[in-house]
């Protein structure tokens, strides 16, 4: 039974989560485009904003970035740079700071969310849900952390292997980590979990970054003809 | 677009035709896309004139402008949090009234009252300022006199302005300005915001509007808001589907002192980045270089070649925003030195000016004849007073506050257009009173750099114009603009009783 488990929520979950996950983004793009965004509220209240949205943007971004680039360098191709236990050094680093960051600029913007009656009173259910899910990973990946710090250097890195395994399609996947600490498992669960709203939710927003604009003309360019005015 | 402000009599009713068709609805509750304000004043959103707050509009470099608060670098750095945004509060908090309760209360020995309540919480709440709070100068010690304007005044011009017997105001109703250089459209990252080729309207395509709020930073003029409900930003859409039906825009058309005037303008886009980058002393004059002599056959046969329609020539031709831009050198626009190239031009008010007369000279007051001397305010705007075009240019308020906001500093732009009212004004009189003499009319005139014929046609187009002369609008010629977009074509046989 709990192989079977392991086998389902490590080998064929991921596959389910990254299945909706692309079938949601691309429909939402084509179908709801216009809705692609989050709100702003610092219209409406600008007190604590300034730093905890940095805090928390600047932080988030950076961890993703961490988790994509540890997760999915493979070990031939680092060990030509760091070994495995100097990766795990900067990861450990990288990781508390960032995750600090975003951490702390979460409190720092539900508490401002919960106390200032305009935006609580136009706050949804989405807003509630996500900032609770999203702290609630944070955490995990923070509580992670000693456990990576003191476990063996194998451990560490066979998340990366898992992750390989399961981009790459193999079978085996979830047994990699089925010994791991249930706080990793725990991570990996709500971190899948949020793949698969994503595309339902205002975290979309993410794919509004405007690249275009720097490869714009900084004027606007206005057609020759008759204005009226 | 031309206002008049002479004629302006501060009544709102352009903000509220605005408002009952565009911005009555959640979000936007706050946005006046017209607002008509009083001046000396800090406006609305409070103080939008002070860049040094909002970093709105362009400034100068070496090549030729840049975006002053936004833009592609500076922008990116406030991606998470904009500094220079406006907040609700610095326009108003919007609100309504329990109106219900007047008639739902139960019977007591009170009166039962409407209480405010805030239209973004929906909390009782105590109202403490709104669109137009400082109306008619009121609360001039938070408003009025923290106007930015005023700075270029000493401090006994500014107190001698504040004195109760002596204040001067007027009103400066103000829309988006549809600018040539607009700062808006370069800020948005999303690049939501353009201006329509066939007629120059400046739009938020709410379909890629992505809440960045750029816009609302970028324009100077704090013309693009940003609706805190959709999370989508809008502004002031020249009432473009009244205007494709030949109507002239709300505003303009329920204005109670008819000052305004629409029509076409032909310009030399080519010159935009240049003119904008014009020192500041020469950005209105080179701005009005821009804009093209509709009778000139090189400029109708290039118009013709840029695929221009002969109808719309012809209303460029008629065109009264050409008269007083152009013609007669009579319309400034508003805070050039933003360097937008707004579009919208004002004849400044001559009335402040006059009202300020009479304290400037005592030896004016020694002059003037029995009546004026019991009823002081009757002189301030006699005109048979023979000093009257020395004074014009001793007054230094308002003229020089003028020039702050129409004249990008420069006092003889201002003064000159005075002058011409002014005589327009004593040709009529003598035309109608008559109490003053022929000669002294056309000389007036001729010191104003007018004719009769001119005086005529500028008196004709302030009082009598009708609709048809105010606002000169030419078929929308839809086809061609939907055939910039897209080819026609494809759309053959797709509408019809397709299932
Ligand atoms: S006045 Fe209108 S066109 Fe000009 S910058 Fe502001 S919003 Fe844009
Ligand atoms: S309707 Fe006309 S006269 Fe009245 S406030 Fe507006 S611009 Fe002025």
């Amino acid at each position: 039974m709990e192989h079977y488990i392991n086998n389902l929520l490590f080998t064929y979950f991921p596959h389910i989560a990254m299945a909706v996950f692309w079938f949601g983004l691309i429909t939402r793009l084509v179908k709801t485009n216009k809705t692609v965004q989050a709100q702003s509220t610092q219209f409406l209240a600008d007190r604590k904003i300034r730093i905890g949205s940095n805090l928390f943007h600047v932080g988030i971004i950076m961890v993703f970035f961490g988790h994509f680039t540890g997760l999915f360098t493979p070990e031939t191709v680092y060990h030509m740079v760091i070994s495995t236990e100097t990766k795990r050094i900067i990861a450990i680093t990288l990781g508390s700071v960032f995750g600090t960051m975003t951490f702390v600029g979460m409190i720092i913007l539900i508490t401002r969310r919960l106390k200032d009656d305009r935006i609580r009173i136009n706050s949804t259910f989405q807003d509630y849900f996500l900032l609770f899910l999203l702290l609630i990973e944070v955490g995990l990946g923070l509580a992670s952390i000693s456990t990576t710090a003191t476990a063996s250097v194998e451990h560490y890195a066979s998340l990366g292997v898992w992750a390989q395994k399961v981009i790459t399609f193999q079978p085996d996947a979830g047994a990699v980590i089925a010994g791991h600490n249930l706080i990793y498992k725990l991570h990996i669960v709500v971190g899948l979990f949020i793949f698969i709203i994503f595309p339902y939710t205002k975290l979309m927003h993410m794919l509004t970054i405007p690249i275009a604009y720097f490869f714009r003309s900084g004027y606007q360019l206005v057609r020759k003809g008759l204005h009226w005015k | 677009m031309v206002f008049h402000l002479d004629k302006c009599i501060g009544c709102h009713t352009c903000s509220i035709a605005c408002k009952n068709i565009w911005t009555d609805r959640k979000g936007a509750e706050y946005m006046w896309w017209n607002n008509v304000e009083t001046k000396p004043g800090t406006g609305y959103p409070n103080k939008w004139e002070n860049q040094e707050i909002y970093k709105g509009g362009w400034e100068k470099n070496k090549k030729s402008v840049s975006l002053k608060g936004t833009g592609k670098s500076k922008g990116l750095g406030n991606i998470f949090h904009n500094p220079y945004l406006p907040k609700i509060d610095d326009y108003y908090e919007p609100f309504t009234y329990r109106y219900a309760n007047l008639t739902n209360s139960p019977e007591g020995d009170d009166q039962p009252t409407a209480r405010p309540v805030s239209q973004i919480t929906g909390k009782n709440m105590d109202i403490k300022m709104g669109p137009n709070w400082d109306d008619d100068l009121s609360g001039s010690h938070d408003f009025a006199q923290q106007d930015i304007n005023l700075e270029s005044l000493s401090q006994a011009e500014k107190e001698a302005m504040f004195q109760l017997e002596q204040m001067a105001f007027f009103y400066l109703p103000r829309i988006c300005n549809h600018c040539l250089n607009p700062a808006c459209v370069a800020a948005c990252p999303s690049g939501a915001i353009y201006k329509r080729g066939e007629d120059g309207i400046v739009l938020i395509n709410q379909e890629k509007c992505r809440a960045w709020r750029m816009c609302v930073t970028a324009c100077p003029y704090k013309k693009a808001y940003f609706n805190w409900n959709t999370g989508k930003s809008e502004k002031c859409i020249l009432c473009y589907p009244r205007l494709e039906a030949g109507h002239a825009p709300a505003c303009m058309h329920s204005c109670v002192g008819r000052i305004r005037y629409l029509g076409v303008i032909l310009y030399d886009a080519d010159k935009i980045e240049e003119v904008a980058g014009s020192s500041e002393a020469n950005l209105i004059d080179r701005q009005k270089e821009m804009l093209l002599d509709p009778f000139d056959e090189e400029v109708i046969k290039q118009a013709r070649k840029n695929g221009i329609a002969d109808s719309t020539i012809e209303a460029a031709q008629k065109s009264p925003v050409y008269k007083w831009v152009k013609e007669w050198n009579m319309a400034l626009p508003l805070h050039a030195e933003y360097r937008t190239l707004p579009m919208l031009f004002y004849v400044p008010p001559l009335l402040p000016v006059m009202a300020s007369l009479s304290n400037q000279d005592n030896q004016q007051q020694e002059k003037i004849h029995e009546k004026g001397k019991q009823w002081n305010v009757e002189w301030i705007y006699d005109t048979s007073t023979d000093d009257l075009w020395s004074s014009i240019r001793q007054v230094r308020f308002p003229v020089k506050y003028l020039a702050s906001l129409f004249g990008a500093g420069d006092e003889r732009k201002i003064t000159q257009i005075i002058e011409k009212l002014m005589a327009v004004r004593i040709y009529r009189r003598w035309k109608t009173v008559g109490d003053i003499t022929e000669t002294k009319a056309d000389k007036t005139l001729e010191k104003a750099g007018l004719t009769r014929e001119l005086a005529d046609n500028i008196y004709r187009l302030t009082t009598l114009a009708p609709f048809e002369e105010r606002f000169v609008i030419p078929p929308a010629h839809r086809e061609e603009a939907v055939e910039m977009m897209k080819d026609t074509g494809v759309h053959k046989g797709s509408v019809g009783f397709k299932i």
